[in-house]
């Protein structure tokens, strides 16, 4: 049984303007100890997949159809008692922008040892405290900074406490959105390798939530890229990356900056991305992609098997 | 970049400190240098690209430079007027000629004025052209960064831009006056990688056909690789290393930026991608304020020499200047990138 299992699920929001389709139909599948890499740009539903799997969407959010099976049990059914159960116990997230996740007023280590006690009730507050060294230990924090406040901490000390946070009752998933974009590339480097060695230590399966194609890449074994509400390719990342089948991942691709290789001109991606009020009918990429065809506009593409895992939203592959 | 490498600004021991308020217990605290004594030239039509993390300073030299903070010490020359000295009308005129492009382009732009108010403002501001022309050269202006039609943007306000427009907007607005020199803060860093490839576009294309010299400000090794003819690395406040984008991207000699390039994370062409290690696990103890900035973080370092003298600029090669006492012993800690961890996973 897989660990967690994503099954054509869709998320929208209600708007002013009326409601929006922000997922449709993503499914994948991600295996113990395994980490998988969801990448695409602002607004094309990552975060919502994120929240809507720790079930964390905002009051007008909702998920309108699909199943979330974590170890086989449908999270979307369960009571609201399950559920909190479940979250940071056996599903954890590192939000987005350390910065504003921890509660300014509390010293840091009071606010793991509280995440703990409320997961744990019977535990004393001494020991729970303790726990939180051991967790600074683990990723990195000196264990004299435990009263600190957030204040006090840099910006990478301020992720890593947030990722002690998210190891404190040892969840089996870890979901990372973006847990590295407001620091410093040798900061990111840092926070990188420690998150890949507690993955390892504790086989921990993560969801690595960026618009870094570089990050997912350097971190996860499989990736999925979205576009507009969906997945449109999804494989082994030497797969994706390497042999890239749909138009966008190749665009986003030839898109992005390397350090290495040849230095080629970049090459950026003409138009915008749709609305997901009124999505397109057909392929939702065929407005911006040099290979559409006629048809691609008329009807929705259909996922092609590329072989090993590698699959493709597509018309034209 | 012009054969003749002539100089459009030069900066003279530029130094910047900036002094903390004491509270109400402690009478101030320490001051914070941000520039160190920074000395270097921008040729006329390069991209010079000074690349380096946040706290290095290398926004508050893009401040210097437009004169929206005083240095502390140190002079900038543009086009051999000193910038430092200038008052009155004589600033007015450098302002003309010296355009920013701020970071965020959702803070940058006024949401209550049209894309032509904001666009126009500047040429109203120096009196150039009448109303009539106005309006057909930002048209002109919106069409050179791809805004097209204009007439579709013209009374349009930024809250119906998506982030890429309104850069676009932005560098609209810092190219009306026909500048000479262009300084771009960290113009992407807001937007989709597909979306800053465009940026990145318009600005080559500035240089390449206007002859648009710029100061590249920004924090990426990558965009300054693609889009600069030199580049300027700084570490707290301190210049590193500075040549050409090449040869410091692709044999970088001081251990800082070879710790940069380490951190990078390495994507496609693993071939090629090597590995420095000059980055300590854990920090030296350092010597306060002697030695160099980097000692105490630097795996080479010396522990006599370099905690406690601080390294000036080397030109080491023809243009490639390093300041660093070991940076020939570095070469030797270069060892092949293995995909290890990689396939690990």
């Amino acid at each position: 049984m897989a660990l967690l299992e994503v099954d054509n699920i869709s998320i929208g929001y209600h708007t002013q303007k009326g409601y929006l389709k922000a997922v449709e139909g993503v499914s994948f599948v991600l295996e113990k100890g395994q980490s998988l890499g969801l990448v695409g740009e602002s607004g094309c539903g990552k975060t919502t997949i994120g929240m809507a799997l720790m079930g964390l969407l905002p009051p007008n959010g909702s998920v309108r159809k699909g199943r979330i099976l974590l170890e086989g049990r449908n999270i979307l059914t369960m009571s609201d008692e399950e559920k909190r159960h479940i979250r940071w116990r056996e599903m954890a997230m590192i939000f987005q922008a350390a910065m504003n996740a921890l509660n300014p007023v509390q010293r840091v280590g009071d606010q793991i040892a509280e995440a703990i006690r409320v997961h744990n009730p019977s535990l004393e507050k001494g020991a729970a405290l303790s726990q939180v060294e051991g967790l600074f230990d683990l990723v990195g924090i000196p264990r004299e900074r435990l009263r600190d406040y957030p204040h006090q901490y840099s910006g990478g000390m301020k992720q890593r406490a947030v990722i002690a946070m998210a190891l404190a009752c040892h969840p089996k998933v870890i979901i990372a959105d973006e847990p590295t974009t407001a620091l410093d590339v040798i900061v990111q480097d840092q926070i990188l390798e420690e998150v890949r060695r507690l993955q390892r230590e504790f086989n921990i399966g993560i969801i690595f939530i960026s618009h870094d194609i570089s990050i997912v890449a350097d971190m996860c074994r499989d990736i999925g890229v979205m576009y507009a509400g969906q997945l449109v390719e999804m494989g082994p990342w030497r797969a994706v990356f390497e042999s890239p089948a749909h138009p966008y991942t190749k665009a986003l691709l030839s898109s992005f900056p390397t350090l290495t290789g040849e230095k080629s001109d970049l090459v950026p991606i003409p138009g915008e991305t749709p609305n997901l009020i009124n999505p397109p009918i057909g392929c939702r990429f065929c407005d911006r992609c040099p290979e559409a065809r006629t048809f691609c506009k008329a009807t929705p593409p259909q996922w092609v098997d590329m072989g090993s895992g590698h699959q493709v939203l597509c018309f034209r592959s | 970049m012009t054969g003749e490498n002539k100089p459009i600004l030069q900066m003279r021991n530029i130094h910047k400190v900036y002094k903390t308020k004491g509270n109400l217990f402690r009478s101030s605290g320490k001051d914070v240098i941000a520039l160190n004594r920074i000395s270097l030239d921008i040729y006329k039509g390069e991209i010079f690209g000074l690349v380096g993390e946040s706290g290095s300073g290398k926004t508050t030299a893009g401040r210097l430079i437009v004169s929206l903070e005083e240095t502390s010490s140190g002079r900038i020359f543009l086009d051999s007027h000193e910038v430092t000295a200038l008052k009155g009308r004589a600033l007015k005129t450098f302002r003309r000629k010296v355009q920013m492009i701020f970071q965020d382009p959702y803070q940058s732009l006024n949401p209550q004025r049209s894309i032509y108010d904001t666009v126009s403002e500047p040429l109203k501001i120096h009196r150039m052209g009448k109303t009539s022309d106005r309006k057909d050269r930002v048209r002109e202006a919106l069409k050179a960064v791809g805004l097209s039609p204009p007439d579709d943007f013209l009374y349009r306000y930024p809250h119906r831009l998506s982030g890429g427009q309104r850069q676009r907007v932005a560098i609209a607005r810092a190219m009306i006056l026909n500048p000479e020199f262009v300084i771009a803060d960290e113009p992407t860093s807001m937007l989709d990688a597909s979306i800053s490839a465009q940026i990145f576009n318009i600005l080559l294309t500035m240089r390449n056909k206007l002859g648009v010299t710029q100061l590249f400000i920004t924090h990426s090794l990558a965009a300054a690789r693609y889009l600069c003819d030199r580049i300027a690395v700084i570490y707290r406040g301190h210049l590193m290393e500075l040549g050409r984008a090449e040869a410091v991207i692709q044999s970088p000699r001081h251990p800082y930026t070879q710790a940069l390039i380490d951190a990078v994370p390495k994507f496609g062409h693993s071939k090629d991608a090597r590995r420095y290690g000059t980055l300590l696990a854990k920090n030296h103890e350092a010597r306060e304020d002697k030695g160099c900035i980097f000692y105490p973080r630097c795996a080479i370092a010396d522990d006599h020499l370099c905690a406690r003298k601080a390294p000036g600029l080397t030109e080491i090669a023809t243009g490639h200047w390093v300041a660093c006492f070991r940076q020939g012993s570095v070469e030797s800690s270069l060892t092949p990138f293995s995909y290890g961890l990689a396939e690990g996973r």
